[in-house]
């Protein structure tokens, strides 16, 4: 937390609230986090758990109303993006910033040739002559691994398969070179071998224009294998934080916990899951004391009364591990230590 | 369905028509000029085809609340029984498009394929058919009565309902309750008027209450041509229309029919849009 | 397959071929091409067992889900459903098949109609095929409610005022409330979320377990599938490329498609990461798919063998099948 300058994107205290006819709907509710040069940090979260949300509201890319931003900052380079006015906002989108979607599909339009996309969006954030711009789109089309890269800047999106418009999505999104590229659920509507592509292609371009991606899935699997470090949300909060190994190996949060031995493992041999129980709360009517705790196994009456702090368990705890591709990959940034191992829970697990 | 929760169903529909505010305006004037229509033969001032002709055309007075027209009849009284007309003719020309109109279009956007193709293309030709033309085919064919009235104009209104209820129809028909019910083995009639129906109520309602004003509006136009309700009985169409040719020097005479007419529209309207919501489970109050 | 394997089977699917034309113009449509969703699957499900279908989206696997329920029309081959023939019987002679076999879908949100309350929706394949005194018919509906968790007096409400991991208990219970033999469940967690997704999981293990149930499990996702399946196919373009037992397919994969597959796994375990096979390009169309094998565009050990013939399925083992000319390479 003392290093706050080195930080690329540093998310404090942020809470994001939607007003609606059924009460105040606390979707982001005091999440804080940081994103250095060349991270790739992972959000790992169910539906409501507020992992888009977080990333929309610092983009500025919710409606208002319902949504409004209770308090909070999100420093980008020592400028607050929650006070922006609209125009320099989109400034930052697409240029410092870059985001891609679930659905391609939805996030081009039909209407327009691929080309004529990728040059204006290059063009509305750079002073460049039509024919650079085009020479570049087409550069990138080629780097995302679109063959025919000429050819396909005169289509239409609807004449490529999902995991093809996903590369359309990315080479869009880095044409302008940004810092940082947040995917929200880039592969989920994918094919399994389509999804290993892009994760793929994501993990060589983010080495090799250096940039930090932000990388939210519902999925563990996914996340764990991208990421150098992970947040569990749940109901609006960071539950844990710390990197992968460390998360799957020694969750300290009983509700991280519960998410990996509900999944599906080959290695247990058992019938039955241990599921978790219940459902995740309305946001509209949270319990008192911990979000989680109607659900969680390890609860005791401190759980339901207060809600706890976050607290962290030092790396050095934990025992090394056997992958030590995990921890630094090609293009990670070497640090002297890992971060600490964040979690908001009372009990020890 | 069991009674049981067929009357918690519509309970709890009532209960939201009734919270909302605008509804229940709309429901309140409609009801009270469905009342007034009904008990006109009790609370009109005068006969309606009662004349005065050293009267003539006068303003508002305190014997004629609305004042008369140029033979010196009480313009009230004869909005009183204009509105039996044309509010029934608005009723059930709706009802009876709304029921072809529904029926056609659910069975042609299941049906699909062939059939659907054959079935709109009908539906064009009969939009491209002027549809005056196609009235008078029926009057002059069925004989001039008020009953035939609303039969030909609901027969002319259908065709819209149809296409929406089509597009409606087509997109539902990918849902997989759809498909779940063909599995389960519910027979065509029971997927069209269980599955489909029920779930194109919304912008249907929202559509008839257009709908109603619409063709009171037809109503008056044939009464012009001297195809719908002929004098000495009168309909607000016709004394709207004569209003319009008195209207530099008599304004009353339009302004009364003009303002109870938009009325009716109005609050059909708020009706409307407040019955879509109260029968939308979704809009249902936890 | 041995015979008394073969006497037990429920479902017996012969060389399955599902066509769809491709048609242009509305009143005299010309044929302008085939989409060959199946192009000849055999398969047979015994009664009891639960077999896996995996396979990407283009692959057939839900097509054969459909046609299995009579929701697809079989261009060709046969089903049998306990020795009688289900393909070419008319609407009303499938009809009392319709209660033996049910299918719960992906999407609960789009599988339940909004109009309808929940009895509404439990009770209309009970009218269908059972006639019921009324107070027996909402007694079955409680009774039902309670065996997938939900509760009675949930029977008179919407189904938007449930969450997906209920919506999707109501249409299980719709599909067993006529206590059918076989089940097809086309991706049924794969919409929900992934805390749910094990709660559905064991309640459709609880109830495969109550009623004796048999089911076909369409999955994308080769880890749900290996949790729940006994045995597993995998379809690639309208075709099984391999067959097999559970653990043998998951543990000795002898396609090359189905070893890509399983690379694939995202796993949260880093010790348990093997080197990941990616494939080159996506599926292609099925419209139009490639000679020989159908795979041979993706495969990284295709020869020329590969694009010139079709290799047949071969049993490379009891019960394991696969179609590759060079499985044994594997086995």
């Amino acid at each position: 937390m003392e290093k706050t300058e080195e930080k690329l994107l540093d998310i404090q205290d942020l809470r994001v609230h939607f007003h609606t006819r059924h009460g105040v709907v606390k979707a982001v509710d005091g999440v804080s986090f940081g994103l250095e040069r060349g991270e790739v940090l992972g959000i790992v979260g169910e539906s409501g758990s507020g992992k888009s949300v977080t990333c929309l509201s610092v983009l500025g890319l919710l409606p208002a109303p319902p949504a409004r931003i209770e308090s909070g900052r999100a420093l980008l380079a020592g400028r607050d993006l929650l006070t922006l006015d609209a125009e320099s906002l989109r400034r930052v989108r697409g240029k410092s910033i870059s985001m891609i979607f679930q659905e391609p599909m939805t996030s081009l339009n039909p209407y327009l040739k691929i080309g004529v996309q990728l040059v204006e969006t290059l063009r509305a954030h750079e002073a460049i002559a039509a024919e650079a711009a085009r020479a570049r789109a087409i550069r990138m089309l080629d780097r995302v691994g679109i063959a025919d890269a000429g050819i396909r800047m005169d289509g239409y999106p609807h004449e490529l398969s999902g995991g093809m418009r996903q590369r359309v999505m990315i080479a869009m999104a880095l044409l302008t070179q940004p810092d940082i590229l947040i995917a929200d659920e880039p592969t989920t509507a994918l094919d399994v071998t389509i999804q290993a592509q892009i994760l793929e292609l994501i993990r060589e371009l983010k080495a090799e224009f250096g940039m930090a991606v932000i990388l939210i899935s519902h999925a563990m699997g996914v996340v764990a294998e991208m990421s150098d470090r992970i947040l569990v949300m749940y109901a609006g909060r960071v539950v844990e934080q710390g990197n992968p190994g460390e998360i799957f190996r020694h969750p300290a949060h009983p509700y991280t916990k519960a998410l990996i031995d509900s999944m599906p493992n080959p290695n247990a041999s058992a019938d039955r899951l241990p599921a978790i129980a219940g459902t995740p709360p309305d946001l509209a009517r949270l319990p008192a004391g911990c979000a989680f705790a109607p659900r969680c196994g390890f609860a005791r009456p401190v759980c339901r009364e207060t809600d706890p702090d976050e607290r962290t368990r030092p790396a050095s705890e934990t025992p090394a591990l056997g992958a030590p591709e995990a921890l630094t990959r090609p293009g990670s940034p070497t640090r002297s230590a890992e971060p600490g191992h964040a979690f908001r829970c009372h009990v020890d697990i | 369905m069991t009674r049981g929760q067929g009357e918690s169903l519509w309970a709890d529909a009532r209960r939201r028509l009734l919270q909302n505010r605008a509804a229940v305006l709309g429901l309140c004037v409609t009801g009270a000029l469905l009342v007034a229509a009904a008990l006109t033969p009790w609370i009109s001032p005068y006969a309606y085809d009662e004349q005065d002709l050293n009267l003539g055309a006068s303003p508002p007075t305190r014997a004629h609340l609305f004042g008369t027209d140029s033979l010196g009849r009480d313009l009230l009284t004869r909005m009183l029984y204009g509105s039996r007309i044309s509010l029934v003719v608005g009723l059930l020309a709706t009802l009876v498009s709304m029921i072809i109109g529904i029926t056609y279009g659910a069975v042609s956007g299941y049906l699909g394929g062939r059939w659907d193709a054959v079935m709109m293309r009908l539906v064009d030709i009969l939009y491209s058919l002027p549809f005056i033309f196609f009235v008078i085919i029926l009057m002059v064919y069925f004989g001039r009565n008020i009953v035939n009235l609303f039969v030909a104009l609901g027969c002319v209104q259908w065709l819209t309902t149809a296409r929406i209820v089509r597009g409606q129809v087509l997109t539902l028909k990918q849902k997989e309750f759809v498909e779940a019910a063909v599995a389960m083995g519910v027979s065509t009639p029971g997927i069209v008027f269980r599955h489909l129906v029920p779930n194109v109520l919304g912008p249907i309602i929202v559509y008839a209450t257009l709908t109603v004003p619409a063709v009171m509006l037809e109503e008056a136009f044939l009464s012009f041509l001297g195809l719908g309700v002929q004098p000495p009985n009168c309909s607000w169409g016709i004394l709207i229309a004569e209003g319009v040719k008195h209207m530099e020097l008599e304004s009353w005479l339009i302004l009364f029919p003009g303002f109870f007419l938009s009325l009716t529209l109005f609050s059909l309207n708020f009706l409307g849009d407040g019955l879509r919501d109260a029968l939308d489970p979704k809009y249902r109050a936890d | 397959m041995s015979t008394s394997e073969a006497e037990a089977a429920l479902l017996e699917i012969q060389d399955l071929k599902v066509h769809f034309p491709l048609l242009k113009g509305m009143l005299r449509p010309k044929l302008i091409g085939v989409v060959k969703a199946l192009d000849g699957v055999s398969l047979s499900v015994r009664r009891g067992e639960v077999l896996g279908l995996v396979g990407e989206s283009g692959s057939g696997k839900s097509t054969l889900g459909r046609a299995i329920v009579g929701l697809a029309r079989p261009s060709a081959g046969s089903i049998r459903f306990n020795g009688a023939e289900l393909t070419g019987l008319s609407r009303r002679a499938f009809r009392p098949f319709r209660s033996r076999v049910q299918i719960i879908f992906q999407d609960p949100y789009s599988s339940l109609n909004p109009r309808m309350t929940v009895y509404d929706i439990l009770s209309e394949p009970l009218r269908i095929h059972e006639s019921l005194p009324r107070a027996e018919r909402a007694r079955r509906v409680a009774g039902m409610l309670e065996q997938v968790g939900l509760a009675a007096e949930h029977m008179a409400r919407f189904p938007h005022e449930f969450s997906g991991g209920q919506r999707q208990r109501i249409a299980i219970a719709r599909a067993l409330i006529v206590r059918p033999d076989l089940v097809i469940a086309d991706e049924p967690v794969s919409a929900l979320d992934v805390s749910i997704q094990a709660q559905i999981l064991n309640l459709l293990t609880d109830l495969r377990r109550k009623f004796g149930l048999t089911m076909v499990f369409i999955s994308h996702d080769l880890s749900v599938v290996q949790h729940i399946s006994d045995r597993v196919a995998v379809l690639y373009l309208g075709k099984i490329m391999e067959l097999a037992d559970r653990s043998r397919l998951y543990a000795r994969p002898l396609h090359p498609y189905t070893r890509a597959l399983i690379s694939a796994i995202p796993s949260m375990d880093p010790a348990a990461r093997k080197e990941r096979i990616v494939l080159k390009g996506s599926i292609p169309s099925p419209a139009d798919p490639p000679s020989g094998c159908r795979f041979h565009t993706r495969c990284l050990h295709a020869e020329l063998k590969c694009a010139e013939a079709e290799p047949p399925i071969e049993a490379f083992a009891p019960s394991h099948c696969s179609a590759c000319w060079f499985s044994s390479r594997w086995a």
